[in-house]
């Protein structure tokens, strides 16, 4: 026989469960991660790094690696989206007030994932993201972006 | 009578408006309390909106700030120091703006000075506004710094305010002077003109002031028609003074014609016989030599009067509060005196009031009267009535020792003159015989003419026979020289004389005359020309 604490108990884990099935039913996508070269050094990083990495104000990773950040185009908006929670228009007009006047320079356009993929690989300042499951071996996995 | 509305030229419009002293002070009166009132007011304001300008000039520096914040947040972020630069060139396009300093964690990324700015443009106290992360807000990345141009900011704010000033001026300029001419035109004006028009009145009949035009109806309207009310009623009052002058006038002239004019002496006295007052009538009637000289001569030396008799005549009209009179006279009693009738009545106090008669003609005619009465035309002596008269008025107040003696005189051979030489010559043997008869006695014996040719003579205080004797062969004896009654006939005429002496106590006149008569026949029918005493003891 079961008490009712225990009863509780498991209540509260089946409702857990169902709510992150549901959130997960309810995103169709896959979670983004950020992938660096294994070469560069990198463990992990925080989201203010990758935030500044991103937006051009850090040029190097902690260690004092370059830091070569790449956009991949279907992702972009969601990226940026669930990183500082800015629509798309808004980092464009960032990075042309910066690209006008400043010596700033965005990241890389890729239209594919693929192509994030193999620039990581290849350079070990490149630093991009992807969906986790087309995450592989040739990349390192430094940060996790959680949904808004 | 005028009116018509006085039409005034432009040129006494004018100099009167200037002379018009209310109106400039009125105007200097505005134009002062509208200067002190616009410097306080003024004055005030200017340090308070050069204040506000100058606070709101550096809240416009805040929004410049705002304006720029996202451009200087992305420019911190990425650490860009072109950007920054963008930004600060931006910023100066605001003349307020000196110098930008934008710092971005620790490092400087611009600090620009204007360019071409004025050195001393070293501010106190910059605008500090921190850089936020644009995808972080709670993380502060940065600072940028203004430097207002405070010159140019307080400079701006003086330019604001003095403009304001200046503007507040003009309008309280205007003000004032709108002001000034509504009271002018409203107030000044036209009492300056009701003045003026009240000024030259002239008060004759009808005269009036008119309102200025468009005040008809206001208070100086009715200021204007009150004047009118009382200059109207003011020459009504002169009019009816007039009238009532004239009427005291034409009294006046009535009293003065019948003072002045009067025959009678009117005059006025005071208590110790001094004239005060009196008509020409007075000065004429007793002399105008006695009334230039004094101002209050005596009525008592004018009528060579005793001052007592005046005095009395004044104290009993006075006391007994009555009208009292007297007559008086003056001059000679024998020749050319003349006599006045005096009356007194109080008047007021210490004052009588007095008329004053020349009754000499009537005294004259009185004595002229009484004469004919009394005396002999032909001769001048008493007739008989007046013989009797006088003889029954001395034996009525005759004592033992009065010695009167009664003469009888007859003529004799007169009726032979009057017939053979005429009436005319009887009367002049007549009057001739007159005067012997009065020659012979003393003025205050009696000679009466009886009538015809008879002469009575009554010797008063004479003692005695022997004097009468005495007087009859005085008159025999002046008859005996001839009478001449014309230059060649002298004509003689004798006497029969009868005396009789008069018995006291109280022999009655006629007893005396029959008994002098007598005594007289007894002599015509004896020898004529003689004369007899009667006896005393004779009776009828």
């Amino acid at each position: 026989m079961l008490s009712l604490s225990q009863l509780l108990r498991i209540g509260r884990r089946i409702t857990l469960a169902l709510s992150l099935a549901m959130l997960c039913s309810v995103v169709a996508a896959e979670e983004l991660v950020v992938i660096v070269n294994p070469g560069s050094g990198v463990e992990k990083l925080s989201r203010d790094e990758v935030i500044n990495i991103f937006l051009g104000r850090y040029k190097q990773f902690p260690s004092g690696l370059a830091a070569q950040a790449l956009d991949t185009d279907p992702l972009k908006a969601r990226f940026y989206a669930e990183l500082v929670n800015k629509p798309l228009a808004d980092i464009n007009a960032y990075w042309a007030r910066l690209k006008f006047s400043g010596q700033t320079r965005p990241p890389i356009q890729a239209e594919h994932t693929e192509a994030a993929l193999s620039f990581v690989s290849t350079q070990t300042s490149g630093i991009a993201y992807i969906e986790r499951s087309k995450a592989n071996k040739q990349v390192r996995i430094v940060f996790t972006l959680s949904p808004p | 009578m005028n009116h018509s509305r006085p039409k005034h030229t432009p040129l006494e419009k004018l100099s009167s408006h200037v002379r018009s002293r209310l109106m400039l002070s009125a105007m200097l009166s505005i134009l002062g309390v509208a200067s002190i009132f616009g410097l306080l007011v003024i004055g005030g304001s200017y340090f308070m909106l050069r204040n506000n300008e100058q606070q709101r000039l550096y809240q416009g520096l805040e929004e410049l700030i705002s304006a720029v914040e996202g451009t200087a947040k992305v420019a911190a972020f990425a650490d860009d120091a072109t950007l920054a630069k963008e930004v600060a060139t931006g910023l100066f396009s605001n003349p307020a703006v000196a110098r930008v300093v934008i710092t971005a964690n620790t490092k400087t990324l611009v600090d620009l000075d204007r360019p071409n700015a004025h050195l001393n443009a070293q501010a106190s106290q910059p605008l500090s506004r921190e850089i936020k992360s644009p995808f972080n807000s709670k993380e502060i990345i940065g600072v940028l710094k203004l430097y207002p141009a405070d010159e140019h900011v307080r400079q701006a704010a003086t330019d604001s305010a003095q403009l304001l000033a200046l503007l507040l001026s003009l309008e309280l300029l205007g003000v004032a002077c709108a002001v000034s001419w509504v009271v002018f035109a409203k107030v000044t004006r036209p009492i300056g003109s009701v003045a003026h028009d009240l000024h030259a009145l002239k008060f004759t009949a009808g005269d009036m002031i008119w309102p200025p035009r468009g005040n008809e109806k206001d208070e100086i309207g009715q200021l204007v028609g009150d004047v009118n009310m009382m200059v109207a009623r003011m020459q009504s009052l002169l009019l009816s003074e007039r009238d009532l002058r004239d009427a005291i006038e034409n009294s006046e002239e009535k009293f003065r014609l019948i003072f002045e004019n009067a025959e009678a002496g009117i005059f006025t006295l005071d208590k110790t016989g001094r004239l005060h007052s009196w008509n020409p009538a007075m000065a004429r009637l007793l002399g105008a030599e006695h009334f230039s000289a004094e101002s209050n001569p005596a009525l008592a030396q004018i009528l060579a009067c005793p001052q007592e008799k005046l005095i009395a005549l004044i104290e009993q009209s006075s006391q007994n509060a009555e009208s009292v009179w007297a007559d008086f006279a003056r001059g000679d009693i024998e020749n050319n005196s003349e006599h006045f009738h005096i009356v007194l009545n109080p008047a007021g106090i210490g004052m009588l009031q007095g008329v004053c008669n020349d009754i000499t003609e009537r005294k004259r005619n009185e004595i002229r009267i009484r004469n004919l009465a009394e005396r002999d035309a032909l001769t001048g002596l008493l007739n008989r009535r007046g013989f009797e008269f006088r003889a029954n008025d001395i034996l009525s107040h005759a004592g033992p020792a009065s010695g009167l003696t009664l003469i009888a005189i007859d003529l004799d051979g007169f009726k032979a003159v009057n017939d053979t030489l005429g009436h005319e010559a009887g009367d002049h043997v007549l009057s001739e015989v007159a005067k012997i008869l009065e020659q012979s006695v003393r003025k205050s014996d009696l000679i009466a003419r009886m009538g015809g040719d008879e002469f009575v003579i009554l010797l008063i205080n004479q003692a005695s026979a022997e004097t009468a004797r005495g007087v009859a062969r005085k008159i025999l004896e002046a008859l005996k020289t001839p009478i001449l009654v014309s230059p060649d006939s002298p004509t003689h005429v004798g006497a029969s004389i009868g005396l009789a002496l008069w018995q006291p106590p109280s022999e009655a006149l006629d007893t005396l005359l029959r008994r002098a008569d007598q005594a007289m026949y007894a002599v015509k029918h004896a020898s004529k020309n003689g004369f007899l005493l009667a006896a005393s003891s004779d009776t009828i």
